[in-house]
C-alpha cells in the first residue's frame, strides 16, 4: 500500500497524501491523468468514478476515485481552458463520465474514443449543470 | 456482410428503456453498442437545490427497486463530513433494511431471470417468496417502494416486534434453502441455459470497473461490506461469494448464494438488536462545510456518493454513481461471439438498472 501511494506521489509531485476518514486525497495542479490511470490499472485499482465539481473562474475541478478494497484514493485536479486528456482509451471504465461530465459541466477530454452525448437530453445545452446553464433554462421553462 | 439489430429502446427483457445496437454475422454476435438515458431526470442537480432533509427523500428516488441503499449511503457521506455518531440500534437497523432490500431485488432479478430462461413456474414460486419479502419491509417502514427510513444520525423507525419478522425470515430462509437455491444451482434447464456463456474475463471486469455480483462472479474479491464495513457488517461477521467461472451461471450461482447470506444477516441482527436510542437528537441543519466520499454495497454493487458542503443547509455538490453505470458498458465485452438468442439473459445476468445509471 505504502509504495503505490510512493509511486503517485512520485507521479503527482506531492509529497504525502492527506489522509481522511474516506481514504487518501491527493491535489494534483499538473497532472497526466494518462500516466495516473496506467499506473492505477497496473496496481489492480478500480476507477470507482470521477467528479465535477464547477468552479467560480469558470473551469472545473476534476477528482479522480480510485478504489481497492478498503482503500480508497482520490486525485483532484483542475481544468485548464474547460479542457483534460481523456483516459478512456487506458480504463473502458472513464468512458461514460468523461462523456457524462462532457454533457453536464461542458469540459472537453482530449483523445476520447467516443464522444457522443451519454444521457444529455436533445432540447438541453451542454454544460447544463453549470449554475449560469441551469438558472437560464430554469427561467426559460418557468416563462412557458 | 454483418448486420445490425436494434434491441430497445423499448427492450423485450426489461420495464426500463435502454438501447443495445447488435451488430450481427448470421446468429453470432460481433461488436454492440450500448446507448442510455432515455430517464434522465437530473436528481444530482436537483439535490443541489435542496436541503438535507429534503434531499433524503429525493435521493431515495434514484432507484425504485434499491431505494434505502441511495438514502443511507447519502446519509454515511453527510455524516462523515457533519462528524455525527449514529448510534448501535440504528446501525442495525440500517443493517436489516439493506439486506431485505439486497433479498428483495435479488429475487426479483432471479424471477425475471427463470422468466428469461423460459421457466416460468420458477417464476411463480419466487414471486410468492419474494412477496413475503416486502411484507417484512412492509411491517418495518410501512412502504413497498421507497421506505423511508434513513435520516441523518439515524432512523426514522423502529422495529418493534422483532419475533413476529423473524418467524416471516424463517419462513424464507426455509424455502430458499428448499426449493431456490437447489434449483438454481443443480438444476439441469438452468444449467443447460447459463455455462458458458456471456463471459467476462476478470481483465475486463477490472478494466471496466464493474462492481457487486457481476464483478464477484468474475473472480474479483470485493464487497464493500467486508472490505470496508459500515452500518453493522463488522459487529455481525460477513462472508463473500466469489466464483470464478465468469459466466451468466456463475451470475446465477452468487446471487443465489448472497441471498442465503442476506437472511442470515437479518436474522442476526434481529436476535442481537442493541437497545438504545434509533437517532442522535443533536443533528444540525446547517451541515459544515467539507467534502466526503461513501461507499455501500447496494443488491448491485457499489454505491459511490461524493458529497461537498459549503456551510450551508443545500449541499455544493452531490455525485451519485449507481453499480449499473459501470455494469451496464461491460455488456459489449460480453456480448462478442455469443449467439443471437443468447442476449435477453446476457443482459439481464448483470441486471442492468436504467433509472439508476440515467438518474
Amino acid at each position: 500500500m505504502d509504495e503505490v501511494l510512493k509511486e503517485l506521489a512520485a507521479l503527482i509531485g506531492q509529497k504525502e497524501p492527506q489522509k481522511r476518514v474516506d481514504g487518501y486525497w491527493f491535489e494534483a495542479t499538473h497532472l497526466d491523468p494518462v500516466a495516473l490511470a496506467e499506473a492505477m490499472l497496473n496496481n489492480q485499482f478500480r476507477l470507482s468514478t470521477t467528479s465535477a465539481i464547477e468552479r467560480s473562474d469558470g473551469e472545473t475541478d476534476i477528482i479522480y476515485h480510485f478504489v481497492k478494497h478498503e482503500l480508497a484514493i482520490n486525485v483532484r485536479t483542475t481544468t485548464k481552458k474547460q479542457k483534460l486528456p481523456s483516459i478512456a482509451n487506458v480504463l473502458p471504465s472513464a468512458n461514460w463520465i468523461e462523456r457524462e461530465i462532457q454533457d453536464q459541466y461542458a469540459v472537453t477530454f482530449e483523445g476520447h474514443p467516443d464522444p457522443r452525448p451519454l444521457n444529455r437530453p436533445n432540447e438541453m445545452p451542454v454544460g447544463f449543470f453549470r449554475k449560469e446553464i441551469a438558472e437560464k433554462v430554469m427561467k426559460e421553462r418557468e416563462a412557458k | 456482410m454483418p448486420y445490425t439489430i436494434p434491441l430497445g429502446p423499448i427492450h423485450p427483457a426489461f420495464e426500463e428503456p435502454y438501447k443495445v445496437t447488435l451488430s450481427c454475422k448470421g446468429e453470432v454476435v460481433e461488436d454492440c453498442q450500448v446507448e442510455v438515458g432515455f430517464v434522465m431526470r437530473s436528481i444530482e442537480l436537483l439535490a443541489q437545490r435542496r436541503n438535507y432533509i429534503k434531499d433524503l427523500v429525493l435521493v431515495e428516488r434514484v432507484c425504485g427497486i434499491c431505494s434505502n441503499v441511495h438514502a443511507s449511503t447519502f446519509a454515511m457521506a453527510v455524516e462523515k463530513i457533519a462528524g455525527i455518531e449514529v448510534p448501535a440500534r440504528a446501525r442495525y437497523i440500517r443493517t436489516i433494511v439493506a439486506e431485505l432490500e439486497r433479498l428483495h431485488s435479488h429475487l426479483l432479478w432471479a424471477g425475471i431471470g427463470a422468466e428469461d430462461i423460459g421457466y416460468h413456474s420458477m417464476f411463480m414460486e419466487i414471486y410468492f417468496l419474494r412477496e413475503r419479502v416486502m411484507d417484512i419491509l412492509e411491517a418495518i417502514s410501512g412502504n413497498r417502494v421507497n421506505y423511508g427510513m434513513i435520516t441523518l444520525g439515524g432512523v426514522t423507525r423502529d422495529v418493534t416486534d422483532p419475533k413476529s419478522i423473524l418467524a416471516v425470515a424463517d419462513e424464507v430462509h426455509k424455502k430458499l434453502e428448499k426449493v431456490v437455491i437447489p434449483i438454481f444451482t443443480k438444476d439441469p434447464t438452468i444449467i443447460d441455459r447459463t455455462k458458458g456463456i456471456g463471459i467476462l474475463t476478470k481483465e475486463d471486469a477490472l478494466a471496466y470497473g464493474t462492481v457487486g455480483p457481476l464483478a464477484r462472479a468474475s473472480g474479483i474479491e470485493e464487497d464493500i461490506r467486508e472490505s470496508f464495513p459500515y452500518a453493522a457488517y463488522a459487529d455481525l461477521g460477513f462472508k463473500r461469494v466469489t466464483l470464478d467461472s465468469c459466466d451468466v451461471m456463475a451470475r446465477v450461482v452468487v446471487r443465489a448464494l448472497e441471498m442465503l447470506e442476506s437472511v442470515r444477516l437479518i436474522e442476526e441482527a434481529l436476535k442481537n438488536l442493541p437497545a438504545g436510542p434509533i437517532r442522535t437528537g443533536d443533528v444540525p441543519l446547517e451541515i459544515p462545510a467539507g467534502e466526503a466520499t461513501a461507499r455501500s454495497e447496494a443488491p448491485r454493487g457499489e454505491v459511490f456518493y461524493y458529497v461537498a458542503s459549503n456551510g450551508t443547509d443545500t449541499p455544493a455538490r452531490v455525485k451519485i454513481r449507481t453499480p449499473s453505470f459501470v455494469n451496464i458498458p461491460s455488456i459489449r465485452a460480453m456480448v462478442k461471439g455469443q449467439y443471437l438468442a443468447d442476449m435477453p439473459l446476457i443482459q439481464a445476468s448483470i441486471d442492468p438498472c436504467c433509472s439508476c445509471t440515467d438518474r
